[in-house]
């Protein structure tokens, strides 16, 4: 039987080092992929990463479940990710995440292409905007969990994202 | 085909208005504008195409960093394990802060904070009454839960109405202090007042 978030965490919670290891084993990609989609590098995201699960072990304890375990620990990988950007003098644009481009057939040069050219136009938005378009997009969040996770109201959301989209949308046809 | 943007569809609506149900892949409801005018309908058609892109990027296979469980789990119990109190502990090392750092940084909130007059000592260890200002003696620092900290410390105030609110900003002078220090959260913070001290 595949435990619950909430029993995992009430174990985590009481010092159960193997309950947050199955925790942090689920969590690994999205969270990572989060902090990837907001900072860009490679190195930047694996560490804002890590430190967001030994933030987490360090606070689960307080951890009430009024949300879920995801929107709280996306909310603690959106914070650590903001501190990161507010230290940089100036925002890189860059995505790394791209496959290899060594001699590929012509189809996939092609998906390449398109898959750069995405990821260049959602590295440009400020990040008002791609924080919660990446928290819609790619996680698949509804708007009151971005809402949660961003400490703003769902018009506000709504908002940041339909104008990201209308950004991206720009970019993407003057591609 | 690229979607009209920055353009007033011939039915007078905003293209750019549209996006979101092609990005949402929901349908208009039922009796909007939207849902019957063809313009808007080719134009959501339109978006769907142009989001097709976006939705393989969003599916693209990301990499994970090798050893990243173990790597995050190796952390967690160095902290648990360590005979200190842990403020931080990275791959390049690991920091650690004493009780007495803690108990200076306690003492420090709690003798800045109106209204208290000392530090006396705490329940268990009354005799510290000649505690110094910004001395760690007379606060007591505990583990809780292998992370965060308990601390228990007691004050003499000036004589006051409500000396339950002054234990309360004293709390929260205390916890915010040591975690803007250390990081380190301090989960329960006991306060015992002593004394009083009458200004007359």
């Amino acid at each position: 039987m595949i435990a619950t978030d909430n029993l995992l965490v009430q174990r985590a919670a009481s010092a159960d080092l193997r309950a947050f290891d199955v925790l942090v084993r689920r969590y690994q990609l999205p969270v990572f992929r989060l902090c990837l989609g907001m900072l860009g590098d490679e190195d930047d995201a694996q560490d804002a990463a890590q430190d967001t699960f030994f933030m987490a072990w360090r606070a689960i304890g307080r951890f009430r479940g009024d949300a879920k375990f995801s929107t709280w620990l996306y909310r603690i990988a959106t914070n650590r990710c903001l501190k990161e950007l507010k230290r940089r003098p100036q925002r890189t644009e860059q995505l790394p995440d791209l496959p290899s481009t060594q001699s590929p057939p012509d189809e996939h040069f092609e998906a390449i292409e398109r898959l750069a050219a995405v990821a260049t136009a959602v590295s440009r938005l400020n990040d008002e905007q791609r924080i919660p378009l990446l928290l819609r997009e790619v996680e698949d969040l509804t708007y009151t969990e971005i809402a949660e996770i961003l400490g703003v109201t769902m018009t506000a959301v709504k908002s940041r994202i339909y104008r990201a989209r209308v950004e991206l949308a720009r970019q993407l046809v003057d591609q | 085909m690229t979607p009209p943007l920055g353009t007033t569809l011939p039915c007078g609506n905003d293209p750019s208005r549209l996006i979101t149900y092609a990005a949402d892949q929901t349908a208009p409801p039922t009796g909007a504008h939207e849902a019957t005018c063809p313009y808007c309908k080719a134009a959501i058609a339109e978006f769907v195409e142009l989001w097709l892109p976006v939705r393989e990027w969003v599916r693209r296979d990301i990499p994970l960093p090798q050893r990243f469980v173990a790597t995050v789990m190796a952390r967690v119990r160095r902290l648990v394990q360590s005979p200190h109190h842990a403020a931080s502990v990275s791959a390049r090392g690991t920091t650690t802060v004493t009780s007495w750092v803690l108990g200076l940084i306690a003492s420090a909130a709690t003798t800045d904070t109106p209204g208290v007059t000392r530090i006396t000592g705490t329940p268990t260890d009354t005799h510290r009454r000649a505690a110094v200002r910004y001395g760690a003696d007379g606060i007591d620092i505990t583990e809780v839960d292998a992370v965060d900290i308990a601390v228990t410390l007691g004050i003499t105030s000036e004589a006051r109405p409500d000396l339950a609110g002054l234990a309360d900003v004293v709390r929260h002078n205390v916890i915010n202090a040591i975690h803007d220090h250390t990081t380190i959260q301090a989960t329960e913070v006991d306060i015992s007042i002593d004394d009083l001290e009458f200004n007359r």
